[in-house]
């Protein structure tokens, strides 16, 4: 509030690592976390995200500054001279870009987006994953996800029975 | 919501997996049923973390509400989003209709030609159960719509009955009917204000809406006219009826849900242009007209040679806005909020047809079941 007539209003951002990043207060609030303290009073100075490393926590300032909604007394003339459509399929072209990186890089952005509650953010991070979930038999599943089967091949067939349809 | 509290501060990891909360709350909660039943297979711990109530309401909850075509005896969902637009969730030995849908649940009829009537069934695709309404056979009631109710929490069914059978003794009026009860519905009165052609209820607001419908048929010589009908409101809560104010629309109009807000689309005469609005301060009554769509019919008509004037259409949201979807013969197509031609495709189904149900899959378990006389699962009519 006190800054608001130096125009917008900065927050400081601190990763477990040390780095230090400052963003606009309404590009921080993309996530719901991060508002949610804002709105508490609890981020006076700094906010520090405990678990996110700055690597990814760079790359999460990004999408969000890049989704923050522009709106407002200087949001107002770009939206004048862009169609909503235009800035849509702007929007979806670079989204596409930006998910384009490994597979760890992805499950740390999906965490982060889930910590941090980014609804746009974990939709798109998500879906390549929730896709290969869906179209892969359970052991390239299991592979995809480092995860081992701890079943007793009774078990599983047990399991298959049950739901056979969903094997078909 | 409140994920992150579940997620909690974990730190991020290095070897290309997920932590098992993020794999659950974020990842097996998207799944569509048919691939979360089979991803039960790979992990005992993902066995049993969705297996819980929590996560298959949470489930529920993620899942898109899509129109349900059908075809034949096929039950199909339209989703622009997935891989395959069309996607069939059912395949029954015998061909239904879709009556009524809520919270994955759906009411299929049937008209039985020994008896002369129709039989009503309810089902949930997702858990394969299908159970016959034995009670509501042979009573002539018709269905209006299904809700939860809320204190109770059992599923209900709307029925009317607007004509003498055999017996008259049954009051004319509206029933209430609790799915799993074994008593007869239950009459909850009759309002003349009410007594109108009831077309699909809407459900938003714990209440059943309906747009009153006139069927204007293309060969009729009845003008379309602009005028402002009262929207008829069940509120599930309380069972009873009410009026709701509507804006000054054309009889060709009907109720529609959109991210739970209650809209209206009215077409035209000649069915090129759409008007939309929506109720956002669902209290207030007061109707914002959102847009008007012309359809871009020449460039339809230009792509499918099987494009006729037989065609209907519904508005689905995407992204919070809406998209109109038209069907016509083996033709879908999207047209956005400007009236252009967004997506269509040849889904080469011969019998398909769009009706104006949504269905949100769900898992979660329902008691009813149980108590309904020859309920069954994952046997006939599935296969």
């Amino acid at each position: 509030m006190a800054t608001r007539e130096a125009g917008k209003k900065m927050i400081m951002l601190k990763s477990p690592d040390g780095m230090e990043f400052e963003v606009e207060e309404a590009v921080a609030m993309e996530s719901q976390t991060i508002r949610k303290m804002i709105e508490d009073d609890c981020a006076d100075t700094a906010i520090l995200i405990p678990n996110i490393n700055s690597k990814i926590l760079s790359r999460v300032i990004e999408y969000c500054n890049k989704h923050v909604p522009t709106t407002g007394a200087t949001g107002a003339a770009a939206s004048d001279t862009v169609a909503p459509a235009a800035l849509a399929e702007d929007l979806k072209i670079w989204d596409a870009e930006f998910i384009k990186v490994n597979r760890a890089t992805r499950f740390n952005l999906i965490q982060a987006a889930s910590y941090l509650n980014i609804k746009g953010l974990l939709d798109l991070t998500s879906q390549t994953t929730i896709d290969t979930i869906s179209d892969n038999s359970l052991e390239e599943i299991r592979s995809f996800l480092s995860t081992k089967n701890d079943y007793l091949p009774e078990e599983e067939q047990t399991i298959r029975r049950e739901n056979q349809w969903a094997f078909q | 919501m409140a994920k992150a509290a579940r997620a909690g501060a974990v730190p991020l990891r290095h070897d290309g997996s997920l932590p098992e909360e993020i794999v659950v709350w974020e990842i097996l909660v998207r799944l569509d049923p048919k691939s979360l039943l089979r991803c039960r297979a790979v992990h005992r711990t993902w066995h049993h973390a969705t297996s819980t109530r929590a996560f298959l309401l949470a489930h529920h909850a993620h899942q898109p509400a899509l129109p349900i075509a059908s075809d034949e005896e096929y039950i199909l969902t339209v989703d622009r989003l997935a891989t395959a637009q069309l996607h069939t969730i059912a395949h029954l030995d015998k061909a239904f209709n879709p009556e009524a849908s809520c919270d994955g649940l759906l009411v299929l009829s049937r008209y039985n030609n020994m008896t002369d009537t129709i039989d009503f069934s309810v089902c949930n695709l997702a858990t394969r159960q299908f159970a016959p309404l034995q009670q509501l056979h042979e009573l002539g009631l018709r269905l209006l719509g299904m809700y939860s109710h809320q204190p109770t929490g059992e599923y209900r069914l709307l029925l009317e009955r607007d004509s003498y059978n055999e017996t008259t003794e049954d009051q004319l009026g509206y029933y209430v009917f609790a799915l799993g009860s074994h008593q007869s519905p239950r009459y909850i009165g009759w309002q003349e204000s009410t007594s109108q052609c009831f077309s699909l209820p809407v459900l938003v607001c714990d209440s059943l809406h309906w747009y009153p419908v006139y069927y204007v048929s293309e060969s009729s010589y009845v003008p379309l006219q602009s005028e402002s009908k009262a929207i008829i409101v069940f509120d599930t809560i309380a069972e009873s009826f009410r009026p709701m104010r509507a804006p000054i629309v054309s009889t060709n109009s009907y109720a529609f849900e959109m991210d739970g807000t209650l809209g209206i689309y009215s077409r035209n005469y000649a069915k090129t242009t759409i008007d939309i609005w929506v109720l956002h301060n669902y209290k207030s009554e007061v109707w914002n007209f959102k847009y008007r769509i012309k359809l871009p019919v020449a460039e339809i008509r230009g792509k499918f040679e099987t494009f006729d004037d037989l065609w209907n259409m519904e508005v689905v949201s995407a992204d919070g806005d809406v998209l109109l979807l038209v069907s016509s013969g083996r033709c879908l197509s999207y047209i956005d909020n400007d009236g252009k031609l967004i997506d269509s495709f040849d889904h080469g189904r011969k019998y398909f047809f769009l009706s104006k149900y949504r269905l949100k899959q769900s898992l979660v378990e329902h008691t009813f079941f149980q108590a309904l006389e020859s309920s069954v699962v994952n046997t006939s009519p599935f296969i």
